[in-house]
């Protein structure tokens, strides 16, 4: 019996791979084509940018208030210290406190490793969305902090998009947490009960 | 910390871009089937421009107009000039033809490729691309001539032409099939059609070789002795294959074997020309005899499995995916063609698609019916027979008049049919590319060697029964 079960099998081998590889080959194909279906994954990109995440990290970039407009940046080298690359150099201004005159980075050495922006203790330095920074000699790939720093709009573009919030909103944020700092009102009576009582009265101001 | 994606108009008002809007599947199907539908024009109203041209116009204007521009001219004379201009015919509409349809086969691949790899293939040439490969030529054209140190100058500059000519000459045949042997075109339909194109086909693998060692680069030399093996052990199988063909029709004329597969879808040799009527008899309480539809069955069965080792074994004589081994360019740089540059490559390169073309209508007259379209023989039969003898009338008066009377426009329809019935094949050829990988050199031969040829031998072998069987019922 088993001897006639092995003829069988040797014998119709042939035919069972032919059926097996057509078969196969078939569903490949109809695979294949149902990718006509389907639309274009091509990402074309001189034309079209690519969509980029708020925490992806590309060049970096110092952020001033976005409220107020002063430098973020108190040079405090946390940034230089911990950069893997040693492409950071900090230059703290010689008579005013708390404040960078110069600040160098070297993109040509920099890996877009994100260390710097995790260490900076007032959300100075970010990696941005910008990735196109093709330069003609190295050199040029050294920022300064004039090349650096970003606008106005574009810290408050990048405050809300990364989620940090600004001195002012901090200080509120802070005055919410902890009630001793706010301002007195009379008794628990907002300003606009008592406007609303006093007009009903006959009283205005 | 959401994450979506960045709002690129906040963030970019510093790169200004233009519109770039992502296009879907339909677009990119509906902008395929608009290039598609241009291309076809164009190289359809090439080859009849041409065609027409030198068959019909010319020499009708030699006959009528040239004795009266030139006095003293005797009848005899003109009537030698306007033949020879005639003579010309099917060489110039080759001519034509080939360069404008491979021109639309690399650019119908490139963007049906991209259509079913999820791409979108070349767009910027023109609109949607479609001047891509007329620029490629172009470019091609004024390209350096470089010749390889070290190589054989005289082989390295023939096996192009040489690889070129018989490409060129094997499309013979298939015009009289298109030209539905109209005219001058009867010069085409060779009663030794299929042994013609055959012969001449399997002459191209020599230049490949040829080219392989010219070039003096090994890769090229693996190249060339690689096609040569491969050509040697498929055109067994493929030549066999045909040969059942042969059997079936009773001929090797390819006209003869377009006209045996008249009248209808189910008289195309892949559906058994024509007796599958026998298969009535498989069903219960019928007249006829059981054994005659159990035939039928086979032989259908047989017919299609011999259109599946045509397409097999011709895609491994042009050289194609999953058969494109002597041009491997994940191994072998780029093959056979490494060294050429120029016009010797853009040579290579019109060749390659030209045999794919030849390949595609041979499989398309053997068994899809050739010329014939899939309805009933008497429908087609009255549009040809309207479109055999049409006069037109133009609103002139004089000489003209009587200018387009009689004319045969047969040639239209059988043309478009089998133009249509080609591209078709050639769709499935590019499809077949998207999907299978390369084979190994090893692969490759066993399953020549241990697989088809003997599998198309015991074929053939049933075909003949079969065919001996269903004739004498």
């Amino acid at each position: 019996m088993a001897v006639l079960e092995k003829i069988i099998e040797t014998t119709t081998r042939p035919i069972r791979k032919t059926v097996d590889g057509l078969y196969n080959i078939f569903l490949g194909m109809f695979t294949v084509i149902k990718n006509t279906a389907r639309s274009p994954i091509t990402n074309q990109y001189p034309e079209k940018m690519p969509d980029l995440y708020p925490r992806s990290r590309h060049r970096l970039a110092l952020n001033i208030d976005p409220d107020t407009g002063e430098h973020l940046c108190i040079a405090c080298k946390q940034c230089e210290r911990i950069c893997p690359d040693a492409c950071i150099s900090v230059i703290p201004h010689d008579t005013v406190k708390a404040k960078s005159s110069q600040f160098y980075i070297d993109h040509g050495l920099c890996m877009f490793c994100g260390l710097c922006t995790e260490v900076c203790p007032t959300d100075c330095i970010i990696n941005t969305v910008d990735f196109e920074m093709s330069e003609e000699t190295r050199e040029d790939l050294v920022y300064d902090i004039r090349k650096l720093t970003l606008t106005q709009e574009q810290s408050r573009t990048y405050f809300d998009l990364k989620g940090y919030e600004s001195k002012t909103k901090k200080k509120k944020a802070a005055a919410a947490a902890n009630p001793s700092t706010m301002k007195p009102h009379l008794g628990g009576i907002s300003q606009k009960a008592v406007t609303a009582a006093l007009e009903a009265v006959g009283i205005t101001k | 910390m959401s994450t979506k994606a960045v709002d690129l108009d906040l963030l970019n008002s510093f790169h200004p871009r233009s519109e770039f809007a992502r296009s879907t599947a339909l677009a990119q199907a509906f902008k395929f089937a608009l290039l598609a539908g241009f291309w076809i024009t164009v190289v359809f109203s090439a080859a009849a421009g041409g065609a027409v041209t030198f068959a019909w116009l010319l020499p009708k204007l030699a006959n009528d107009v040239l004795p009266l521009l030139i006095s003293g001219l005797n009848i005899e004379m003109t009537k030698q000039i306007a033949q020879v201009i005639e003579f010309l015919a099917p060489t110039i509409t080759i001519a034509t033809v080939i360069p404008v349809n491979a021109m639309f086969m690399v650019l119908c691949e490139r963007k049906f490729l991209a259509l079913l790899t999820m791409r979108i293939g070349p767009e910027t040439v023109g609109p949607n691309g479609m001047l891509q490969t007329f620029a490629d030529a172009l470019k091609l054209l004024f390209k350096e001539d470089i010749m390889p140190n070290g190589s054989d100058k005289l082989l390295f500059t023939l096996a192009p032409a040489l690889f070129f000519a018989p490409a060129m000459v094997v499309f013979m045949p298939l015009l009289s099939v298109a030209g539905n042997n109209v005219g001058i075109f009867k010069l085409a339909d060779l009663d030794i059609g299929l042994l013609f194109v055959l012969g001449l086909a399997s002459l191209g693998t020599m230049s490949l070789v040829m080219v392989g060692w010219a070039s003096n680069n090994k890769y090229s030399l693996i190249g060339g002795l690689r096609a040569a093996a491969q050509a040697i052990s498929y055109e067994i199988p493929m030549i066999l294959s045909v040969l059942a063909m042969v059997i079936l029709t009773g001929s090797v004329n390819l006209m003869e074997i377009n006209s045996k597969q008249a009248g209808g879808i189910l008289n195309w040799n892949i559906f058994g020309n024509g007796y599958s009527k026998y298969l009535v008899n498989l069903l219960p309480n019928q007249d006829g005899i059981f054994m005659n539809g159990f035939v039928a069955l086979v032989f259908m069965g047989v017919c299609f499995a011999l259109f599946l080792i045509f397409v097999t074994a011709s895609t491994a004589e042009v050289n194609r995916i999953p058969f494109d081994l002597p041009e491997a360019e994940s191994e072998l740089v780029s093959g056979y063609n490494t060294e050429c540059t120029g016009m010797k490559f853009a040579l290579f390169f019109l060749a390659e698609y030209t045999n794919l073309f030849v390949a595609s209508g041979l499989a398309a007259i053997l068994f899809l019916g050739g010329s014939h379209l899939p309805i009933s023989g008497h429908a087609e039969a009255a549009i040809l027979d309207s479109l055999s003898n049409v006069t037109i009338n133009l609103p002139v008066v004089g000489t003209l008049n009587g200018f387009l009377e009689g004319l045969d426009l047969s040639w239209n329809l059988t043309s478009i049919v089998l133009l249509l019935k080609i591209y078709g094949m050639f769709l499935v050829s590019i499809w077949i590319r998207a999907t299978l990988p390369r084979l190994r050199q090893d692969q490759l031969m066993e399953f020549g060697w241990k697989y088809l040829i003997p599998l198309t031998l015991g074929i053939i072998f049933i075909v003949t029964l079969c065919v001996e069987y269903l004739r004498n019922i």
